[in-house]
């Protein structure tokens, strides 16, 4: 298998995808310290605030506050929304959930037996803006009404309230509509008789019958209110005797001094701790020494900013919910170590999660000391979602981050491998080609000039071609060297026997037949070895010739039968058959050469050829190649050979036996050199007919037609 | 006395054994190995013919600078280059040089005696009128056997010796095909085939150059070349 450089550049690339991997664990390592952080910042808030509040002891100081019994008082939430007062109760949102009940238990007067369906009712109450809002849904089977007309307000269904206002006194009021609607109050006389009532415009509501009763929705004005405040439904069911049968009160209102008390969180506070809590999901509770909320500010739930691609990275760290069930949200008091430690004059922190486990709190409380006295408790709350946040968006960072990173450095690397393959591809291509099919160096510039590894191994490549040029053409010119070199002693041996010769004629008397006998030997040895040094150099020769011939068209068909005419004359023993094209076929290049070659691959085909088979000489044209085949029976060629190396230079597989000619196998070489001269190829085939070879010449057709004109 | 002759040559043995030859044939022979000893000679006398080899000592070229300074001396100064380089190449520099004939040192020496007589014989016959059964004329082309030159439409066609006794050997029957070895038979030079083939081509340029619509030597591929009578004159 084989990997290109550009996939293992792309597969180290994935690498990359370990800096997220230590990004990831070190935000899980830097949890440790976010939780850290959150802890110092949550405590360093309460005591900040706890400090703010040090220098206020006053705020404590409301009566409203201090005087609380131990007992459940009616704790006001504060709203978010105005509430409408129109007898929908859906204002009320989940405050409802969270109304006190009021049946049996809270009975101040009774009479016959009671049913919590002739009387019971449900009640909260609330504050927006400068009002409290009341509650009221009560059941009552049978809803008697204020005769219009009568004076007496306790002689129908009705709602006492009691309420001590601001000047100290304790005033009481009742609601005692005569038809469902828009009430307003009645101020009666404490003890006295109800019937001197006057009407109090600012404690108003509505009266709204339902199913089962009638659902009362009033508004007080704050400032009205001072510490205690008690609520009682009056239930008359007998419409002759309009006797009241039961009265359910939010506390024991008959005595002014058991009327329950009104806790209402107090807004000072809360402006002060309000800017200390303005940290998204932070809470901060100021918290009396009965554990008591006196203000909250802040909300643990918080927005987050959802990147899109978050979504993505949720599978690697879970994504806190920010819908947990927030138990402590309305909680008018707050209970818990950290509180009691607080409490205690000792701050404390502590970890705990949700009731529904969506998420873990982490609260810091901090006393509040005025004159050595614990006065109350300031907590600072906030979710670790805040952490989980962080870490979240680090790790989002992270790997949006990394991704853009790895895409730029994959493509980066990715162009480098490119370059890198395309630059080794080029070299690999240029050394291919540096040398041609048949081992000629071709070019021995090879690459690039650049100054790295690439270019050096170009160099190299270089350097070698440059060697086995040089040896090359040391080999090449071997053949014409050597006849050179073998040309001066050869003269010196022939010169000197035909000294020695004349010599001899001068003397003729002696002994004259035997030394000329040696003499003549000697000289058809000498003139063999000329033979053999004018070959060695003819291709050599040739190879120069070619450098400076001019090209014509000529017409082939007639120089090759003009060709075979002469080779009949010249091998009168061989048998020649020429199966040539009828049409003319017309080739640009050199006619000499071409008969030249005709001659290299007849006299080769002659040598070959057994007995009185005849050589067969084809020509013809098929498509814009010339087709020049030499056929012979005789033997084979060898399997063995490749075929270029038959047409090597010094390349023979004649049998070495029974040869009159030396030969150096020159001569198909020559045949190649031509061929090769004129765009052409050569082929060496064995004959599939019968035993023999075909050589065939493969030459490109004239592509000038105006030139085929100019030859006619 | 005999006519001088000067062989320019640093191989002491082929040197002395052309020089014993050719005394032996009757000729004076001034023997020089190098180029600088032949011209100092050259300069006080000038042989009658010169035998030139190209490389020369250290100088790989010196035959030619003699040639080109033997030329200068004297126009009519036979100078055959004997040589062992037969490139093309060689051949050409050399008889641009103004050589009256350029062979390898695998010339017999008959080959070369003759060679030698036939450049004397040319010499004289200069000097004297040409006899009349000595030319050969066929067309526009006048041979004279005797003198060794050629004329194409009366003028004197530059042949050297090889290409004269080619020219000759294709006149003497026209219309007959020469083979290769038949024409270097006649020129007395034993070279391969593509040698006789650029001594054809260059015996066209010389006639093509005093008339470009010369076409009597045509080539019979597989044969050989043969004096067309017809393609004579247009």
């Amino acid at each position: 298998m084989i990997f290109s450089i550009r996939s293992r550049v792309l597969l180290l690339s994935l690498t990359l995808f370990s800096i997220p991997y230590v990004g990831y664990e070190y935000v899980r390592e830097m949890e440790q310290y976010l939780r850290r952080n959150l802890e110092t910042s949550l405590q360093e808030t309460a005591r900040a605030v706890a400090g703010v509040l040090n220098s206020n002891p006053t705020l404590f100081s409301r009566k409203l506050v201090d005087t609380v019994p131990e007992d459940e008082p009616l704790f006001a939430h504060t709203l978010k929304d105005p509430i409408k007062l129109d007898g929908n109760i859906d204002d009320w949102g989940d405050l409802v959930t969270q109304a006190g009940d009021y049946a049996g238990k809270h009975i101040l007067k009774n009479s016959g037996p009671y049913s919590p369906d002739s009387l019971s009712f449900k009640h909260v109450l609330s504050k927006y803006k400068g009002y409290l809002y009341a509650l009221f849904v009560v059941r009552d089977d049978i809803l008697v009404y204020r005769e219009p007309t009568s004076l007496r307000l306790d002689r129908s269904d009705h709602l006492q309230i009691v309420m001590q206002e601001p000047n100290a006194q304790i005033y009481r009021y009742v609601i005692t509509p005569s038809g469902p609607g828009w009430v307003n109050a009645y101020k009666v006389p404490s003890h006295g008789d109800s019937t001197k009532a006057e009407v109090e415009n600012r404690i108003q509501g509505i009266w709204q019958e339902t199913a089962d009763g009638y659902i009362i929705e009033l508004r007080v004005p704050l400032n009205k209110i001072s510490e205690r405040l008690g609520f009682a439904i009056a239930d008359v069911d007998d419409l002759k005797e309009r006797k009241i049968k039961t009265l359910i009160g939010t506390s024991a209102i008959q005595n002014l001094e058991t009327v329950g008390k009104v806790f209402i969180p107090s807004p000072e506070i809360e402006n002060i701790i309000k800017p200390l809590a303005q940290i998204p999901g932070r809470r901060l509770w100021v918290l009396d020494n009965q554990r008591r909320v006196l203000a909250k500010s802040g909300d643990l739930q918080r927005e987050f900013l959802h990147h899109p691609l978050n979504v993505l990275y949720s599978f690697l760290l879970l994504s806190s919910s920010e819908n947990f069930k927030d138990d402590q949200a309305r909680a008018s008091r707050l209970e818990g170590e950290e509180v009691n430690s607080a409490l205690k004059g000792q701050a404390e922190l502590r970890w705990s999660s949700t009731s529904d486990d969506q998420a873990v709190i982490v609260s810091a409380a901090h006393p509040i000391v005025v004159d050595n006295q614990v006065i109350g408790a300031v907590v600072a709350q906030e979710t670790t979602n805040s952490i989980q946040a962080v870490q979240r968006q680090a790790i989002a960072n992270l790997f949006n981050k990394t991704l853009i990173v790895f895409t730029v450095v994959t493509l980066l690397l990715l162009w480098f491998a490119n370059r890198l393959s395309i630059r080794l591809r080029q070299l690999r291509d240029q050394a291919e080609h540096a040398i041609d099919l048949n081992g000629r160096v071709t070019t021995t510039k090879i690459g690039s000039t650049a100054k790295d590894e690439i270019g050096d191994l170009s160099r190299s490549f270089s350097a070698i071609l440059e060697k086995l040029k040089q040896y090359n053409t040391y080999l090449e010119g071997m053949a014409s060297r050597l006849s050179h070199e073998l040309r001066t002693p050869l003269a010196v041996v022939r010169s000197s026997l035909e000294n020695l010769e004349s010599l001899e004629n001068f003397q003729a008397d002696s002994e004259p037949k035997e030394s000329h006998i040696y003499i003549d030997r000697a000289k058809a040895g000498i003139d063999r070895l000329n033979m053999i040094i004018t070959r060695l150099s003819e291709a050599t020769r040739l190879e120069q010739a070619l450098q400076n011939e001019e090209r014509e068209l000529f017409e082939l068909t007639e120089l090759v039968s003009s060709c075979v005419a002469g080779y009949r004359l010249v091998y009168p023993l061989q048998n020649f058959q020429a199966e040539l094209s009828g049409h003319p076929i017309l080739l640009q290049g050199v006619p000499d050469l071409i008969a030249q070659m005709l001659d290299k691959l007849i006299s080769n085909a002659v040598d070959f050829s057994e007995g009185q088979s005849p050589i067969k000489i084809q020509l013809y044209q098929e498509r814009q190649t010339i087709h020049l085949e030499v056929i012979n029976r005789g033997k084979s060629l060898p399997l063995e050979i490749e075929q270029d190396q038959l047409f090597e230079s010094m390349v023979s597989f004649r049998p070495q036996s029974g040869k009159k000619e030396p030969h150096l196998g020159l001569g198909l070489y020559i045949v190649r050199l031509i061929a090769g001269y004129h765009g052409g190829q050569v082929k060496a085939n064995n004959n599939h007919e019968y035993s023999g070879a075909i050589f065939s010449v493969l030459l490109p057709v004239a592509d000038h037609p105006a030139l085929l004109l100019s030859v006619q | 006395m005999g006519r001088r002759i000067a062989i320019v040559e640093d191989e002491l043995a082929i040197r002395e054994n052309y020089a014993a030859v050719l005394r032996r044939n009757g000729y004076e022979v001034n023997t020089y190995p190098n180029r600088k000893e032949a011209i100092l000679a050259f300069k006080a006398r000038l042989p009658e013919l010169v035998l030139l080899d190209i490389g020369l000592e250290e100088e790989v070229e010196g035959g030619f600078d003699l040639c080109h300074e033997l030329r200068a001396l004297s126009h009519y100064l036979p100078i055959i280059f004997l040589t062992a380089r037969d490139s093309e190449f060689d051949m050409v520099s050399g008889l641009r040089l103004g050589a009256d004939d350029y062979l390898t040192k695998d010339i017999s020496m008959v080959h070369l005696l003759a060679r030698i007589a036939a450049l004397f014989r040319r010499i004289d016959a200069l000097r004297t009128p040409p006899s009349e059964e000595s030319v050969i004329e066929r067309g526009p082309l006048l041979i004279d056997s005797h003198r060794l030159t050629a004329t194409w439409k009366g003028i004197i066609v530059d042949l050297t010796l090889t290409e004269f006794w080619i020219v000759h050997a294709l006149i003497r029957y026209p219309g007959h095909v020469k083979t290769r070895e038949q024409l270097m038979q006649e020129a007395k030079v034993l070279v391969d085939d593509s040698t006789i083939t650029s001594h054809i081509k260059r015996i066209r340029k010389k006639f093509a150059a005093i008339d470009p619509k010369f076409a009597a030597i045509e080539t019979m591929y597989g044969m050989g070349y043969r004096w067309n009578m017809g393609n004579e004159s247009h």
